[in-house]
């Protein structure tokens, strides 16, 4: 009985408690809670980490102040190793470069390669690199959206993204036998021309796709929970971007056209219309459609390559098995999933390279990950690497 | 194509004719020759002339030289060229001006430059090693690196001396 007297309150006094928890803004941020800079260590093995990055964060609440990464962790020594290598004895090395998009590795590998020795490829190969790139291109940027999903939260969009990949998976499985590191593209062409009925599977998927992926845009971008999610989180402008030696979807994100298909045309890209996508704000939400933009245009571009692909042979006549190039130098680059992948190698006239440096686009992407999620909160700093697309195969080489 | 135009413009070609010229390599494209003095210098003339992207820095290990090679673009240009800078250093003295303060992106670079071939970046703001352990011992992308833990491929289809060692 007496308690219940005790907690009757009466209407002033009801105003007094009022008045005593609402929200002052002068009282709030009194510094009454001691608290201290917490130090959090970040991978090396972590689900979201997108492989072996470490990284020491400061938190402030659940404030990043600032971000260290430590790469380093998967580094072979794939340069040291070419310079022990034959010149196509180094080609399946490039696969495990950039393991979810291999073809892009393999394609810019051989194109300096035949730069070096100039070796003309003939058209029918060059028509299979590009289809098969672009479908590499649509496969990684399939695995992208649906790990950016499930790191924001949404768990189903990862099932549907991964159904599509898979049926990518087995055209390549069909054409060369491996789902991941192809080793499809030879010094000169390719391994191996297309088995029967592959094109018609192949366009099949192309009409398939071409109606999911706009379900799949209202299914996770369109989402109001995931735009509030990413829209204006981590985002960067254009000359910090450059500043910071970014390429791929991150800088197109920011309104740079830079994409080596249309800068610096290679092979028979200058004969497929399509365009490239570029976004204003460079923020997350942003980063993220443009990845399902590209697929769109990979799409456009396959449509075209398969339409135009010429008869003839796959892989230029008289490639000797040991390639002795002439002693010099030779830089090219192609537009991989992630960004400018190039390769520069030098050559003393011997049947193996001298020195082979590997340009890889998440390398310099992740360069810019503290810069870019420094003052984000914890749970979007994953989110912000993970719009990023870094994969360590390549950072670390 | 207009590519006179472009090196005519943007180069340093008609501001500096004895030092700095932008020539068109086989194999490279546009490459622009210093001496390491030099770098600073070439480095800011190239930034003021909007060359704005820097996508790497290699190191060659030469006999007697290490050569370093930049590669530069510009997105400000309608025909969007790309310029590689190369230079030289010495491998008794592999000291050279970092670029970091003009291209932020040199940062990680040049510690990989560092890491594996032991170019010392004067300046750099973070001068560590970026894949090896930071007690490592050796450059191991120079050609005489030697390590007991280091498996050799041998290979029979040598025609280089010193590769069979």
């Amino acid at each position: 009985m007496s308690k219940i007297e005790e907690t009757k309150v009466s209407k002033a006094n009801l105003a007094e408690l009022e008045k005593e928890l609402a929200f002052d803004e002068t009282r709030e941020s009194e510094p009454t809670l001691k608290t201290e800079e917490l130090v959090l260590n970040f991978g090396p093995q972590h689900p979201s980490a997108h492989g072996v990055l470490r990284a020491i964060f400061n938190l402030d609440g659940e404030v990043v102040t600032k971000i260290v990464p430590y790469i380093g962790y998967l580094h072979r020594c794939f340069e040291k190793i070419a310079e022990k290598r034959t010149y196509s004895q180094f080609m399946p090395f490039t696969d495990r470069m950039d393991y979810v998009s291999s073809m892009h590795n393999g394609w810019a590998y051989a194109m300096t390669v035949e730069k070096l020795a100039d070796i003309k490829v003939p058209e029918r190969a060059e028509y299979l690199r590009v289809i098969f790139a672009e479908f590499q291109r649509i496969a990684s940027h399939l695995l992208f959206l649906a790990t950016t999903a499930t790191e924001a939260g949404a768990l189903s969009p990862f099932f549907y993204f991964f159904d599509e990949r898979e049926r990518i998976l087995w055209l390549f499985e069909r054409l060369c036998g491996a789902r991941l590191t192809y080793n499809y593209v030879r010094i000169g062409g390719v391994s191996a021309d297309l088995p029967d009925g592959w094109l018609e599977d192949a366009l099949a998927f192309i009409n398939r796709l071409e109606k999911t992926i706009l379900e799949y845009d209202k299914l996770l971008l369109g989402g109001y929970i995931f735009k509030k999610r990413m829209k204006g989180v981590a985002p960067f402008s254009a000359e910090r971007a450059l500043d910071w030696g970014i390429t791929g979807p991150p800088l197109r994100s920011t309104g740079i056209p830079y994409d080596i298909r249309r800068s610096d045309p290679y092979s028979v890209y200058p004969r497929m219309d399509f365009d490239v996508v570029i976004k204003d704000n460079g923020d997350n939400y942003d980063r993220v459609c443009i990845r399902s933009d590209e697929i769109k245009q990979s799409l456009k571009i396959l449509k075209q390559a398969i339409e135009q692909l010429p008869d003839g042979p796959i892989i230029a006549d008289g490639v000797a098995k040991d390639i002795r190039p002439p002693a010099g130098e030779a830089f090219a680059h192609v537009e991989s999933s992630r960004g400018d992948l190039g390769y520069y190698i030098v050559s003393d006239g011997s049947i193996k390279p001298y020195r082979v440096k590997i340009q890889g686009p998440s390398f310099a992407n992740l360069q810019a990950f503290p810069a870019i999620a420094e003052g984000a909160y914890l749970g979007d700093v994953v989110l912000t690497l993970g719009t990023l697309d870094p994969v360590f195969g390549e950072v670390d080489r | 194509m207009s590519n006179e135009n472009i090196v005519g413009k943007n180069g340093q070609g008609e501001k500096d004719p004895n030092e700095l010229k932008i020539v068109e390599e086989k194999g490279l494209g546009y490459t622009l020759t210093v001496a390491r003095e030099d770098i600073l210098k070439a480095a800011v003339g190239l930034k003021e002339a909007g060359f704005d992207l820097l996508t790497f820095v290699a190191g060659v290990d030469m006999p007697d030289s290490i050569k370093l090679t930049y590669r530069v673009y510009s997105s400000k240009q309608k025909n969007q060229v790309a310029v590689i800078i190369k230079t030289e250093v010495p491998k008794s003295d592999p000291v050279i001006d970092s670029l970091t303060p003009i291209w932020s992106s040199a940062n990680w670079h040049e510690r990989e430059t560092y890491d594996l071939l032991g170019v010392e970046f004067k300046g750099h703001p973070d001068p560590r090693r970026m894949f090896m352990p930071e007690d490592w011992v050796g450059y191991p992308l120079r050609k005489d690196y030697k390590d007991d833990r280091m498996v050799v491929f041998e290979d029979y289809r040598t025609d280089r001396p010193g590769d069979s060692e």
